[in-house]
């Protein structure tokens, strides 16, 4: 356990600082205090690193420099009117007009440009995020990562002197990813970024705000937060776990996992012969898969944005009903066995609130047993049982929503273990979740025998639980191949893409940093 | 005494009805067998079909058209229609509406989409009004042979076509009006002839969020249902509706508090920005008499029976 008295406070020599917080609190209105006694210093191009575990108060402290909230107590000076964007962690939340061209032109309107000048910088940025091609469309209409950097174009064509950036890489595809940090490199103001992705935070900032209980802990340098492996574990940012996936050449071992699972390829549990899906806009969600899974296998399902994932993860569990055959365990899946399907696979969603209707953990992750006509006095052993396996025991009587992002992600996880389901499919598990969050995920899927598919942008978080990569694009499988042969070409392409190679650059650097 | 107007005897509306019925149930089959395909899709509970507003299609000179004057002209002309009674002024109405439909070059399909739901409450209309209408001693019936106690209210048939072609004529305007502008223009230029600046601002937000919000919907519909949720008619049911319903809730009043905040982050201060310049020329204003004229044209044509006039002082 390491020892904090007071954080060192960062000073840049012959600097004034533009933003100085100054023992601030923030208290909800509910009474839930969430920042205590902040203080410190934010100087002109600076790129600050905000971290901590889930519930820190990262976002509320985003908020406070953002002017969103106002203090409880304390003061934050800000020298002149700094102009502040903020891309939020729902692009949905920023994009609130019916077009992409309007919500960009939004705050260049209100501000007072003509609407040429207003036209020429929409234009101008996006090209620059590369949306030129939807800027006429509805945000519906796009996909994720299209929209989250829809809602980045519409902040930088404010011209924001200080950028604050919550969660900006979380669900997003490497080729968004990419973009968007090209795009933020550039960027000449001042960034905070709220986020747990290490990698990124350590290619893009240069200094570190750590949080606990509402507390600034330590402002450290980046170089000086990766290297202290105490810190990061005290503070959840323990992502040396990650460290295996950054192998430095084609001969290094490739991650090792808890344990290798026993499949049974010979016999498919899931069979799919020319399975395809159509969306009602005529937009083909998967074409004409042929996929084979035995039982017990651990499968990552790995593409774009927009690639077919989530719908062939739908189709696989009943709810959409495509054409083609789909066999399960060896019977061919009639209508009558599709509206029973949930009996057998279950699905932990992206977004974890989308699974939570109940108001205890206890009746969430319950529902699914009475449903299934589970006698009441086994009900409660098995939640108890469920909740201890995600790390919440205890958490029976806590209200879902109240919970911290990673909790609740556990929580999604015991509403379908409980079920003991023989598929379980998980959609972008990492989301949101901190290093430790991450770590313990992997404990956790590690210890489960049902078969398992992952659907994941995060290569090296699927290195510790997935024995087989299939790759989809564009609603068609393009690649079907053992996880290791799909590492082992996933850095052949990174040494020949040096552009998109950051994580693998980074990874290497902060290793080297780490063991002196 | 009721005026029987037409009696249809066995031979006739047997036949008739056997074909109606041949033909609904091969259109069920084709429609099961079609849902079947990847070509169409499985109905889901959330499924609503909400017409797209947001990308313009052709360049007419009704796309090109002043948003304030079409949208007014519009309106007047869907009252005076719904004001017509004669059946030859109701189909001239709709007529004029199809016939601008057609110069705009909207595609057929958005103005499918938007009758489908008027065809079917026509239908709907027309199947039920002659039968439930009471029957007044001037009424007059329709009776099929033998069932003369089964008498259909003529009047009250009539009165539902006629509610129907009016449907349709102001479903037509309405298309017109939504599909040659950008939503947003439209929507700044109903602000613009009166209608409240915040309501018109609400109705913006609404047709983006509403997207989000069955998406939002759609998705802890699909986990419930992966629990195990199945509708019933109970408490159970209900109850859990009602949780499904409160928590939604919640998740959109949060929602808003996170859009207000990012609208203020941008500048918003209780305006929308004019997106759209409008600007008014000749053609404009020509249009949009025109358009009137043909209103209240029809309007008082009929009321005044000035073709009976005519007629009369020929």
């Amino acid at each position: 356990m390491h020892e904090v008295a007071q954080p060192r406070p960062y000073i840049r020599a012959g600097d004034e600082p533009f933003l100085e917080f100054d023992q601030v609190d923030y208290v909800y209105p509910d009474g839930k205090r969430a920042l205590q006694g902040i203080s410190f210093k934010l100087y002109r191009g600076d790129r600050l690193a905000v971290v901590g575990k889930n519930g820190a108060g990262k976002t509320t402290l985003a908020k406070l420099i953002a002017g969103i909230y106002r203090p409880t107590s304390g003061k934050i000076t800000s020298i002149n009117d700094q102009n502040v964007g903020m891309l939020f962690q729902d692009c949905d939340d920023q994009l609130f007009c019916p077009t992409i061209f309007e919500d960009i032109a939004f705050g260049l309107l209100l501000k007072g440009f003509s609407p040429e000048t207003t036209e020429r910088q929409v234009l101008e940025w996006a090209r620059r995020l590369d949306i030129e091609r939807f800027i006429h469309r509805e945000p519906h209409h796009l996909s994720y990562g299209e929209r989250k950097r829809a809602a980045l174009a519409a902040v930088l064509a404010m011209d924001p002197d200080i950028l604050i950036l919550d969660e900006p890489t979380v669900g997003l595809d490497r080729e968004s990813e990419g973009i968007i940090l090209d795009v933020l490199s550039s960027f000449q103001g001042t960034i905070v970024c709220v986020s747990h992705d290490l990698f990124f935070l350590y290619e893009l900032c240069q200094r570190a705000l750590v949080l606990k209980n509402g507390m600034v802990h330590h402002d450290y340098t980046m170089e000086e937060l990766v290297a202290n492996k105490e810190t990061l574990r005290d503070h959840g940012l323990d992502f040396t776990f990650r460290f295996q996936c950054c192998a430095a050449s084609r001969e290094d071992p490739l991650p090792e996992r808890a344990s290798l699972h026993s499949a049974n390829t010979g016999n498919a549990f899931i069979e799919l012969q020319g399975y395809s899906y159509r969306y009602p806009s005529g937009v083909w969600g998967i074409k004409k898969i042929d996929l084979k899974i035995g039982r017990g296998e651990r499968v990552a399902l790995i593409g774009e944005n927009g690639a077919g994932k989530s719908t062939l993860a739908l189709c696989l569990s009943g709810i959409f009903k495509g054409s083609g055959v789909y066999r399960l365990d060896g019977e061919a899946i009639s209508e009558k066995r599709r509206k029973k399907l949930w009996q057998r696979v279950g699905i932990v969603f992206q977004d974890s609130r989308d699974q939570f209707f109940s108001s205890s953990c206890f009746e969430e992750v319950a529902f699914g047993l009475k449903r299934l006509g589970i006698p009441k006095k086994d009900i409660e052993k098995r939640v108890k049982e469920a909740l201890a396996a995600v790390k919440l025991d205890g958490y029976e009587e806590r209200v879902p929503h109240h919970l911290s992002g990673g909790e609740q992600k556990r929580l999604a996880l015991a509403t379908i273990l409980v079920m003991k389901p023989d598929l379980i499919i998980l959609d972008e598990p990492t989301n949101n979740l901190d290093p430790q969050g991450e770590e313990s995920l992997i404990e956790i899927l590690n210890s489960i025998n049902s078969t398992l598919i992952v659907i994941s942008h995060d290569v090296c978080f699927l290195s510790f639980i997935c024995d087989r990569a299939v790759i989809l694009h564009k609603g068609e499988v393009v690649g079907d191949m053992s996880y290791e042969e799909f590492l082992r070409s996933e850095q052949e392409s990174v040494r020949h893409h040096h552009e998109h190679g950051y994580r693998q650059r980074c990874c290497h650097r902060i290793r080297e940093l780490f063991y002196g | 005494m009721d005026k029987i107007i037409m009696r249809i005897p066995y031979y006739l509306w047997l036949p008739a009805a056997g074909i109606l019925v041949v033909t609904g149930f091969a259109f069920y089959m084709i429609k099961k067998a079609r849902g079947a395909s990847p070509e169409h899709h499985n109905a889901e509970a959330f499924d609503i079909d909400i017409p797209s507003m947001g990308i313009l299609r052709g360049d007419s000179f009704i796309h090109r058209w002043d948003p304030r004057i079409k949208l007014a002209s519009g309106v007047l002309f869907s009252f005076f229609s719904v004001s017509l009674t004669s059946f030859s002024f109701l189909l001239a109405s709709m007529m004029w509406a199809f016939l601008f439909c057609f110069l705009a070059r909207l595609p057929s399909i958005s103005i499918k989409r938007r009758l489908k739901p008027i065809v079917a409450f026509t239908i709907a209309l027309v199947v039920f009004l002659p039968l439930t209408a009471p029957i007044k001693p001037d009424s007059r019936l329709i009776v099929f042979e033998p069932f003369t106690s089964l008498a259909l209210n003529y009047d009250a048939l009539l009165g539902a076509i006629a509610i129907g072609i009016k449907a349709t004529t102001v479903v037509l305007i309405t298309t017109l009006i939504l599909e040659t502008s950008p939503y947003t223009a439209t929507i700044m230029a109903l602000s613009k002839i009166g209608v409240p600046g915040s309501l018109a601002q609400m109705l913006l937000l609404t047709y983006r969020y509403i997207f989000v919000l069955i998406s939002e919907a759609e998705r802890m519909h699909r986990a419930m249902k992966l629990r195990g949720f199945e509708a019933k008619t109970g408490m159970e049911t209900l109850r859990i509706v009602g949780s499904f319903i409160g928590t939604l809730f919640v998740r959109s009043f949060e929602r808003i508090q996170r859009i207000t905040e990012a609208m203020e982050m941008r500048g918003y201060r209780g305006h929308f920005p004019g997106f759209y310049p409008f600007k008014a020329g000749t053609k404009d204003w020509i249009l949009g008499l025109l358009w009137f004229a043909i209103s209240a044209g029809l309007y008082t044509t009929e009321h005044f029976h000035v073709i009976r006039l005519i007629k009369g002082l020929l």
